[in-house]
This record gives structure tokens, sequence and C-alpha cells, in this order.
């Protein structure tokens, strides 16, 4: 998939579906399509971060979760309602953590001898991501930014319509509650978003 | 009804939860002209549930507040679970509803100010008390003795379940009486099967489906009041426009509105009761209309205090008179105190092995319930009283991969599946009468409205503490027991308050001087004065308290109207 997402096009991206969807795309998923086509097609100056940051985070997200056979992070748009996040939801102590935090980032790679860390391989980025995971599930770790961050992108993705209902499943008026199921009827995990989710 | 009096209403009565509501309805359906007056804004059934149905993406911060405005105005109300964006509304603003704390005993009050208050937000679970319960008091000497027991109360649980309609498995259990259920939601495989373990494990434990105020088979009455059966969104504070769960606007509200004698303020603060000293009878209620500021006085013959614990008593307490200069009704003193909560916080969650190849499909709205054991039969030396475990089986989706390691391909593939099997519960204890747990009047601070905010000074105690050891203790014991692994034990402490079952401050008790209401919810000192919210309890036993409002409600409506029939008010 595309190595810079801004390079989408609204033609790119509806040929990659085709293909996504083996060829045969749903009305549902054509109209969800189009509107994140739409959305994108619409401004996407980011609102807080300024435009290293935002790319700093573009490609974190997509490292975290990528496009496999559904889309990912990208494609739902999880950097830009960070972004929209940390602009009209986030206390100024949370602004400061990220801002703060992304240049941690950038410094571990720069400290790896890259120039930046947008600036470094795919693979260095890639490594650099799994030392802070190892380091924030570590044994006695301290809260890092990076466990805060990931929480937020697996909010952004799983709470979106993408990640609710195409990458997990998601009832709006369930009816009934069967109490024992095969899974593989269901398939996937269910969405859910119900009490409150401390981020 | 015919007064000898001229007075505006036959009745009035002050709030619109749960206990309101039943007011209102048994007082109507009885013939009385009945003005019910809420200190909140207008609520209309479906209409105004404007987050009911919306998927996450459908709000612009998918259900989470914007902090600054969480810090700023609600910074006691984000401590209840089910306070989010899709329910805010009916929650209140804490910075302009104060109250005071002593800094080192907090106590969270958490409070919805609109037509049906709690009750559109409650967790519905509902249990009868028992004579374990109402008997308790009297056994260890905490506390004065309920002036009524099971007996009394029973005919009374049997008429609200039916109304309100109760799912539920009959048990034949002494210490938590059957009732009129509608059919029960089924156990998903897990909890069926942890049931079956648990209970070999130990013969004087049981699980059960939990008892809750949702329409599984909706009755005659039910559908005629636009009520249907619950579709298992487990949306529920957020309204639900099926009415399948009980709620003031669902159910009571719309009960009386039919019998054409009920009247309806909305945005009406009630500061006092007016007392009558010649009558030797309160003549009505003082309140402030929200909107225009004016203040007026409403005059009935009966005033029935339903504003919340907390609510009712400041109400009392700030009723002065020169007959009772320390709050309408308030001539024993008790007046404030006794406050309870339900001790909780604690409890375990585990891993169960197997059913990797089964899921459930719905949101039930009712988890499972294991009924209080100790304290029952035996003698349990750690502490007296009891508690109750809520806890049901599930399969963790998408969140726990916040607290799992991995990125990239291998995550987004394991979070598409749900994880394993876990099984979780977390206790409900009783809290132990004291008269040191209470609240007054701050003379030197009032609200918006010149009402004297209530300062609350209420802790965990001694027996108290020993209940929540033993939660986390025996929860731990009780998982093992039924075959779960990896068994956590969560042994948190919730501040007084936040299991949201305040109780108490203005409690029933057969002696006018230690207590504040006899056995019908009539204040002692005032026989046309009745509470019948939660501050009229004398223990808080360790079930959900609501069930038990409704019942004592409805009993005192009776025995009013009856009263009044007869010329005794």
């Amino acid at each position: 998939m595309a190595d810079d997402p801004n390079l989408l096009t609204r033609r790119s991206v509806l040929k990659r579906a085709a293909a996504l969807f083996g060829g045969s795309v749903t009305a549902t998923q054509l109209s969800l399509l189009m509107r994140s086509v739409a959305a994108m097609a619409e401004d996407t100056t980011p609102r807080f971060l300024n435009q290293e940051q935002f790319s700093m985070i573009e490609r974190i997200v997509d490292l975290i979760i990528p496009e496999t056979d559904t889309r990912g992070a990208l494609g739902a748009g999880v950097h830009h309602f960070i972004d929209l996040m940390l602009a009209d939801w986030a206390s100024p102590q949370r602004r400061a953590r990220y801002v703060a935090g992304l240049e941690d980032i950038d410094r571990r790679a720069r400290q790896s001898g890259a120039d930046s860390f947008s600036a470094s391989s795919t693979a260095q980025q890639t490594v650099l991501l799994q030392t802070l995971d190892k380091e924030t599930f570590a044994q006695d770790a301290i809260d890092t930014f990076f466990g805060e961050f990931k929480k937020m992108v697996l909010f952004a993705y799983y709470s979106s319509e993408t990640g609710a209902t195409i990458e997990l499943r998601y009832q709006r008026i369930p009816g009934d509650y069967r109490p024992c199921v095969p899974l593989d009827e269901i398939g996937r995990a269910w969405f859910w978003n119900g009490y409150s989710y401390d981020l | 009804m015919t007064s000898d009096k001229s007075t505006d209403f036959d009745a009035i009565v002050v709030g619109s939860g749960i206990s309101g509501g039943w007011a209102a309805k048994e007082l109507t359906e009885r013939g009385l002209k009945v003005l019910l007056l809420e200190r909140g804004r207008n609520v209309t059934h479906r209409q105004d549930y404007v987050t009911e149905g919306k998927a996450s993406w459908e709000l612009p911060f998918r259900g989470q507040i914007p902090e600054t405005t969480v810090d700023r105005d609600y910074s006691v109300q984000k401590d209840c679970y089910a306070f989010t964006d899709y329910t805010k509304q009916f929650f209140v603003n804490d910075r302009e509803n104060p109250y005071a704390t002593p800094d080192d005993k907090p106590f969270i009050w958490i409070r919805g100010y609109h037509l049906g208050g709690r009750s559109l937000t409650w967790h519905r679970q509902s249990y009868r008390w028992s004579d374990l319960d109402f008997g308790a008091n009297k056994l260890d000497g905490h506390g004065v003795d309920w002036p009524i027991r099971y007996k009394d109360l029973a005919p009374w649980y049997d008429h609200v379940e039916t109304f309100a309609g109760i799912s539920g498995s009959v048990e034949g259990l002494p210490q938590l009486p059957d009732g009129q259920f509608q059919p029960p939601f089924p156990m998903n495989c897990v909890e069926k099967e942890v049931k079956k373990k648990l209970e070999a494990a130990f013969p004087d434990r049981k699980l059960i489906i939990g008892r809750t105020a949702h329409l599984t088979a909706p009755t005659k009455e039910q559908l005629a009041l636009g009520r249907s059966r619950c579709m298992n969104r487990s949306e529920c504070q957020r309204g639900c426009s099926f009415g399948a769960y009980f709620s003031s606007l669902s159910a009571t509200l719309p009960a009386a509105n039919r019998t054409g004698n009920l009247t309806t303020v909305t945005d009406a603060i009630v500061d006092s009761v007016v007392y009558d000293s010649d009558d030797k009878r309160a003549s009505g209620v003082r309140a402030v209309d929200v909107k225009t500021r004016e203040r007026r006085t409403y005059s009935g013959r009966l005033v029935f205090l339903c504003a919340s614990t907390l609510g009712t008593t400041q109400i009392m307490l700030n009723s002065r008179s020169d007959s009772f200069p320390q709050g309408i009704a308030n001539s024993s003193g008790v007046l404030g105190h006794y406050l309870m909560d339900h001790v909780g916080g604690a409890g375990a969650d585990g891993v169960f092995g197997g059913y990797g190849d089964k899921y459930y499909s719905g949101r039930r709205a009712t988890g499972c319930y294991v009924p209080r054991f100790r304290n029952v039969t035996d003698k349990d030396e750690r502490f007296l009283r009891g508690f109750g475990y809520q806890g049901s089986a599930y399969r963790p989706s998408w969140s726990r991969g916040a607290s799992t390691e991995g990125i990239g391909v291998g995550l987004k593939e394991r979070l598409r599946q749900p994880g394993p099997w876990r099984f979780g519960i977390g206790g409900f204890g009783e809290m132990l009468p004291d008269k040191l747990n209470r609240v007054r009047l701050d003379e030197k601070d009032k609200d918006a409205w010149d009402i004297p905010i209530l300062q609350v000074e209420c802790e965990h105690r001694k027996n108290d503490h020993a209940i929540m050891d033993a939660i986390a203790t025996d929860a731990e014991e009780l998982l093992k027991g039924a075959g779960l692994t990896d068994v956590t034990v969560n042994r948190q402490k919730a501040p007084p308050g936040l299991l949201i079952h305040e109780m108490g401050t203005a409690r029933m008790g057969h002696d006018p001087s230690t207590s504040v209401l006899n056995e019908f919810n009539q204040a002692h000192d005032v026989p046309n004065l009745f509470v019948t919210d939660g501050s009229a309890m004398t223990s808080s036993a360790c079930q959900n308290p609501s069930l038990t409002y409704m019942a004592l409600t409805a009993r005192a409506s009776a025995a009013a109207v009856e009263m009044l029939k007869e010329g005794k008010l």
C-alpha cells in the first residue's frame, strides 16, 4: 500500500478498494469508502500538530495498525482523529505530553544515527517502535508515552466506522441476546463502546 | 377527593426519580390531585434521548468528553462508570451544584437533576431484602431496629415488581426472596459452567442470573404504557425509547398522567417544607423557579419528600421554624446522621479455559449475581453482616490490546478475534449505620439559589474495611474454586458514595426519640409528612436498594391515603 498516504487520490483509493474486496464492493462498503474519500479530499491540514509531528504520527499509526486485507489506521483516518482530539478534546497537560513524547521518539531515532524519525527507514522505525513497546510492557515499567499513544491509536481505530463494522463486528440493535453461539457464526470480535474508556 | 381546607393540591411530591415517580403514581391512582415538583429540566421520553442508538463515530469524540470540560464541570460525576459523552446530559454540573467534604474524607455524590432523576441512569439490578436485613440492627445492636419486617413489605414488593417488570430466576433462597419475575435472561455457556463448578465447590453459595428491571415478556399493562421488550443494546443510561427498562419516564409518570390527577412542574427547586405550628402539620413547600428566580409556596394536605437521600435531608434540615429549629421533624436530632453507602470496589477476575469456539450475540444488560453467603447460617468471625457479588463471563475485545505487548499485523490479527473467556466479580457489602457519618448544612456557604450547601462527612470504619477485605479474599477463593486460572484480585476500596447507594439520614424506627420516620415512612413529629426515598433507610443490607424504595413508597402512599380518608391527617 502507499508509502506516502498523502499521495492517495480518489481514483487510487477506489482502485485499491476493488482489489481489497476481491472486486466486489457492496453498496455499504462503497458509501463508506466514498465518505472517507470525501473526508480525505477535504482539508487535510493538521489542526494541532505541526506538519513534522503529523508526519510522524502518520507513520507510527500505520506501523501499529497496518493495512492488511482490511484498511488499517491510515485508511480509518486515525491520524486525523488524533489531531482532532488534541485540538478539541485534550487538556493542555496531555497536549504537552504528546509534543514531548513525539520529540522523544524523534530523539531516539537520531540517537540511532538517522536524521530524524521520519527520515529513517521503515525497518528502523519498526525496530524503534518495538523497543518502545517492549519498554512499556516491561516488568515494573512506569507509564510511557508510547503506552498512552498506543491506547489512543487502538481507540481511534476500533471506534471508527471502519474499525467497528469492517474489522470487527457491530450491532446497533441486537434484538436478541443469544448466550452461546459458535464463534464461526460471528467470525470476529464484537465492537462495543459502552462505559467510559480511560484514555 | 374533597378537601375541608383550601389547598392547591391534595398531595405534593418532591422529586421525580424512582421514589417520586412511584408516589405520584400511587397517590394519583387513589384519586388524589398531586403536584410533582422536579428541580431539574423537563425530559420527554424518547424525544430527549439525544444520543440513543448512536454509534461511536457519530459523536465528535466518540464518547469521550473534552478533558477541560470534565475538570471544570464534572469533577465528581466523572467517577461514575456510566458517565460519558453519551450520558452527560443526565448528570449534574458539579461546579453549579456544590457540596462540601473534609479534605481527607471524600464523598462521591453522583446526581441527575432532570425529570426522572436517576431512574434514567440507574443500573436496574432489583433484589428483595429479607428478614436477615430487616432484623440485622436488632440482632447486633448497630443502629435502631427497623419498624417493619419482610412480611410487611412482601405484598408491596409483589405490587411494584408486577408493574415495573423484573426479570429473574426463582431460586428459593431465604436471604434473597423470590418475586414476581418475568423470564430471566439466559446465562452464557461459561457462566453455566462456572455456576456448576462454583456450586459444587461451595454448597452454601450460588451463582444466579441478575434480577433486573428489564422487560423480557411485557404484560398488557406494560404494553399499554408504550413499553416493549429489551433489545439487548445495553446502552440504557442514554435513555430507552423501547421503554424496556423501568424508569419514571417509561412507567410510573405515564401511569400517573393517565389518571388526569397529576400536575408536573419542572425547574422548581424546593428549598423547604412549610410548617403550620397551629395545625402541627406541614402546609406545603417553598420553591424557587430556576428560570425566573421567582419564589412561591405550594400548599397541599400531604407532603411526600422523594428528593433523593441527601436532597431530601437537605430540604428537611433547611426547613427551620420555632417548632423545629434543627429542621422539620427533627425533634430526635438524628436527622442527617447514619449516612450509609455500600462498600465495594474490590473483586477478582480470572481466565476460564476452553469454549474458545463459543461466543455470544447481543449485549445483555445484566450480569450474574452471587447472593450473600456470609453470616447467613454460620457466624463469620471477621465481620458483621455480609456482601454479594455482581459479575459475568465475557470475552474481551479490542481494548485488551492496550494492555499487552505487540504492534503491527500480529496485533491487528490478534484483536480481530475475541480474547479467551474471562469471568469477573465485584462485591457490594453492607455498611453499618454510624452516627458520625452525617450531613449538615453549611451556614456560610450557599448555592446559587441561596440554599445552604450540604457538608458531608462520611468514612468507612472498622467493620466496613473488614467487609471490603473479605470481598477481595473471598472473591479469589470463589474464582479459584470455580476453576478459573490466572486470577487477579482487585483490593481497591471505593470511597463512600461511589457505589451510588447512599442511604439513611432520616431513618425509620419505632422510637420518635431516636428516629425520624415511623413504620409507614411518616414523620413521627409531623403526621402529614412522608419521606420514602433512600434517606428513610435504617440499615443498608448488601442488595441494591431501589426496589425496596419502590415498595416502601407504594406502601406509604397507600397508608397515607387511608389515613387521609379516615381524617387522621
